[in-house]
């Protein structure tokens, strides 16, 4: 940069070709800083995975009889030439065509899910070194993943009023997190909330353990569905269930970060509740459990770090579930 | 002079009692816009002021990018014998056509701005809306200088200003002076034509260094510069006298009566300039045109440097206790701001802000220390640029295009004021020590051009648009964005 070889200069706005760098950088300005991967597990080394290759090898046979079974049925069907070996054949097509389309699905539903964390992730380290470039293509792809969303439409044009402004990379984050995730994080706080609540409501009627447990787990799901379609990622059932798994790490690496905050008041207002009726007392404890399910899912789907507005606290959650409002 | 300074430490500290008081009904923040001559004091006060009545997009200004500046107007300033702010005339020059930056000021004036707010505050919100005036005084720069005037006597002034006067870059400026001085005898009877002459030739010699060839701040007496209504009375007729480091001398000789003469000034014109305007300030912004003392080279930078630590250690700053908000407020938040900034790319912002740290690096550790809060900006109240690139043989250069003020050079070439240049100011450097040393300007190798203002924007409703600026909200956040919390 400072070769101080480069002399002041003046251009006639004719003479040189002179152009306004555009907003929006393409893509790939940025090269991506490679994302660490969390795993709650040292990464022993292995030999070959027998058990993968096993069943991958499995799987393998089994769609490989299964084609070759349903192409002879459908040959033979469509030896008959009739109307109803061209209906097999063209249900055959549907089946086919919808199962790309799905796995198409899932793919882009995984890809949108790694894309937020990789902003995420890239947004943090633009904020801490103060890099103007990353800042600027962190942005750029943020309003893209939003470009369609309606409720994010007044944001979208408040930020690009403000393309030209001059702003170091610390500030263009936070104008970008004010108009753009700012307005969605309420909204998130709601959905945690109302699954919360429904879950302790249905957990201290409900006759049996059985469907206890899978209410929690379907209405858990049903929140990280939409708390991540809230914040972009629009998850099919694979990404869904790897966001799960990804909340589920989240919570057993934030874990002992989250006991000194309030677990405590938890398990001894909890212990109180139960003494009045064990049942109301599992109810408030399954929805603390999804409250907490639901912070960490908004860690991990929240496509930018907090850097002006406030982590949502376990307190005041619980405090929304039991309907009590903050000022 | 102790019980001048008594009766006026009295005087301030029963003032800022009444202030105290008026400010429990509605708080009042005395802002003190400080700069030197040009340094784009009245453009700041003027864009400030037209930003926030006409509600203009300001991100980083909290009480307005959260929608809760309610309304911005003018009022009637509480000084009734010091003339208004022309604000109107000031923002008729930047908009008129071509647009102008408005005159240097000349004389002293005032303005009040109320500001009603809705506070995030839950029982200052039930009280109805909240209202807070600030109170802006601008005055010129050159009078700035004076202050530090107040710490010495006759003798040691006349030593410094000699002493200054005879470094090399500023002895071609002050030949003239210098050759009548070396006839004057101070021992000498009383004589009022050769006072007034010495006078005029110590005048011209201060103009003379303040020109942009020479670019130096630190030309006291600033009445000299900018005498306002005093023009040609005695006590803006002398002169410092060559004494050899005598000071006794008898009465009626040329140094006492020069010497009574400098005395009636800093007890009338400076003394009462700094009790009424800048002892209760609460806070400061402090405006310093750095590009141009890099303009003039290592010289101008390190004047520039010893006046600005000269001033800044004439304000009481720190943070505040109750006691001293009571009888002595001090200012506990400062902005030191450099301005022009939009003569620059902003990928040079972080050096620009460097350079300026480094510079006020001794005042500001000192307050610093006394507890008040620092913040160094790159800022332009009026952003006159926009930013560009230009390639010049596979060279890509960050340039800023913009309309040069007539008569500015660059290289070879001198601009007209009618045509838009793309300007590639030179690269500032990494260290900002080296760039005090000057020797990047000396080879030519950074060039800031002053630009015109840009071309106003009219409103479909009438008036003009608020100005784009570089950081004007960050430094009025800093300034004032607690007090609306």
């Amino acid at each position: 940069m400072s070769k101080s070889k480069r002399k002041p200069a003046a251009f006639r706005v004719e003479e040189v070709e002179v152009f306004v760098p555009p907003a929006t950088p393409t893509p790939a300005a940025a090269e991506p800083v490679p994302l660490p991967r969390t795993r709650a597990m040292p990464d022993l080394r292995r030999g070959l995975r027998w058990g993968s290759i096993f069943l991958g090898a499995l799987a393998a046979l089994v769609s490989l009889i299964a084609s070759i079974w349903l192409y002879d049925w459908v040959v033979s069907l469509i030896a008959r030439d009739d109307w109803i070996g061209w209906v097999a054949a063209g249900l055959l097509g549907l089946v086919v065509l919808a199962l790309v389309m799905i796995i198409l699905r899932e793919i882009a539903g995984l890809a949108r899910l790694g894309r937020l964390g990789k902003i995420r992730h890239e947004a943090d380290s633009a904020a801490r070194q103060n890099d103007k470039e990353l800042a600027v293509d962190v942005t750029a792809r943020l309003k893209r993943l939003y470009a369609r969303r309606k409720d994010i439409a007044w944001g979208l044009e408040r930020l690009a009023s403000h393309e030209h402004d001059i702003m170091d990379a610390e500030e263009l984050l936070r104008l970008t997190e004010r108009t753009l995730v700012a307005p969605l994080d309420p909204v998130a706080r709601r959905i945690v909330a109302s699954s919360a609540k429904r879950v302790s409501v249905v957990t201290a009627v409900s006759p049996g353990a059985l469907i206890d447990m899978l209410f929690v787990g379907a209405e858990n799901l049903r929140m990280l569905r939409r708390l991540s379609t809230l914040y972009g990622a629009r998850p099919g059932t694979l990404s869904l269930f790897k966001l799960a798994r990804m909340v589920v790490t989240h919570i057993v690496l934030t874990g002992g970060i989250a006991i000194g905050d309030d677990v405590i008041h938890q398990v001894i207002g909890h212990g109180l509740t139960a003494k009045l009726s064990a049942r109301l007392g599992e109810g408030l404890f399954n929805g603390a459990l999804t409250t907490r399910v639901g912070i960490a899912a908004i860690d991990v789907c929240r496509p930018l770090p907090y850097i002006e507005s406030q982590r949502p606290r376990f307190r005041e959650l619980v405090a929304e579930v039991a309907g009590i409002r903050s000022a | 002079m102790p019980i001048a300074t008594f009766t006026h430490a009295a005087g301030d500290a029963f003032r800022s009692l009444g202030d105290y008081a008026t400010g429990l009904v509605t708080p009042t923040v005395r802002l003190g816009v400080t700069g030197l001559a040009r340094s784009g004091k009245t453009v700041f006060i003027t864009a400030l002021v037209h930003n926030l009545i006409a509600g203009a997009r300001l991100p980083f200004f909290d009480a307005a990018a959260q929608g809760r500046l309610l309304r911005v107007y003018l009022e009637p300033q509480p000084d009734d014998v010091v003339p208004r702010f022309e604000y109107e005339t000031h923002l008729a020059d930047l908009t008129g056509a071509p647009p102008n930056w408005p005159e240097s000021t000349r004389r002293i004036s005032q303005l009040r701005l109320t500001l009603e707010y809705a506070s995030t505050r839950f029982w200052k919100r039930q009280l109805g809306r909240e209202r807070l005036h600030i109170d802006i005084v601008d005055y010129p720069g050159e009078w700035l200088l004076d202050l530090p005037l107040l710490r010495l006597d006759y003798a040691e002034w006349s030593r410094n200003a000699l002493a200054q006067s005879r470094v090399a870059s500023r002895k071609k400026a002050a030949k003239t002076w210098h050759q009548a001085l070396a006839s004057a005898d101070p021992a000498a009877p009383a004589d009022e034509v050769l006072a007034a002459k010495l006078a005029q030739l110590f005048k011209a010699y201060l103009r003379e260094a303040r020109s942009d060839r020479y670019a130096l701040s630190t030309l006291p007496p600033g009445r000299f510069l900018m005498p306002g209504d005093l023009e040609g009375s005695p006590a803006l007729t002398f002169a410092p006298l060559d004494a050899g480091g005598e000071a006794d001398f008898a009465r009626g000789t040329l140094w006492t009566m020069m010497a009574r003469r400098y005395e009636a000034y800093k007890a009338y014109v400076v003394r009462p300039f700094f009790h009424h305007h800048f002892a209760r300030l609460d806070r400061q912004i402090v405006l310093i045109d750095v590009l141009a003392a890099l303009n003039g080279g290592a010289e101008a930078v390190n004047d520039l440097e010893r006046a600005m630590t000269e001033i800044l250690e004439c304000f009481r700053t720190g943070a505040n206790s109750l006691w001293s908000s009571l009888f002595a407020p001090r200012i506990d938040r400062i902005v030191l701001a450099a301005t022009k900034a939009d003569h620059l790319h902003q990928q040079s912002h972080d050096r620009l802000e460097a350079i300026l740290a480094r510079l006020t690096g001794r005042a500001m550790a000192r307050a610093e220390y006394a507890g008040a809060e620092m913040k160094v900006l790159a800022m332009a109240a009026v952003r006159a640029t926009r930013e560009g690139e230009a390639k010049r043989g596979g060279e890509t250069l960050p340039c800023i295009i913009g309309y040069p003020l007539a008569g500015e050079t660059i290289g070879r070439r001198t601009f007209d004021g009618n045509e838009e240049f793309a300007i590639f100011p030179g690269d500032l450097p990494k260290d900002p020590d080296l760039a005090l040393k000057g020797w990047h300007t000396e080879h030519g190798e950074m060039r800031f051009v002053r630009f015109r203002p840009p071309n106003p924007v009219p409103l479909p409703s009438g008036g003009f648009a608020p100005f784009p600026n570089i950081r004007l909200d960050r430094a009025i956040e800093t300034l004032i964005g607690d007090h609306l919390a």
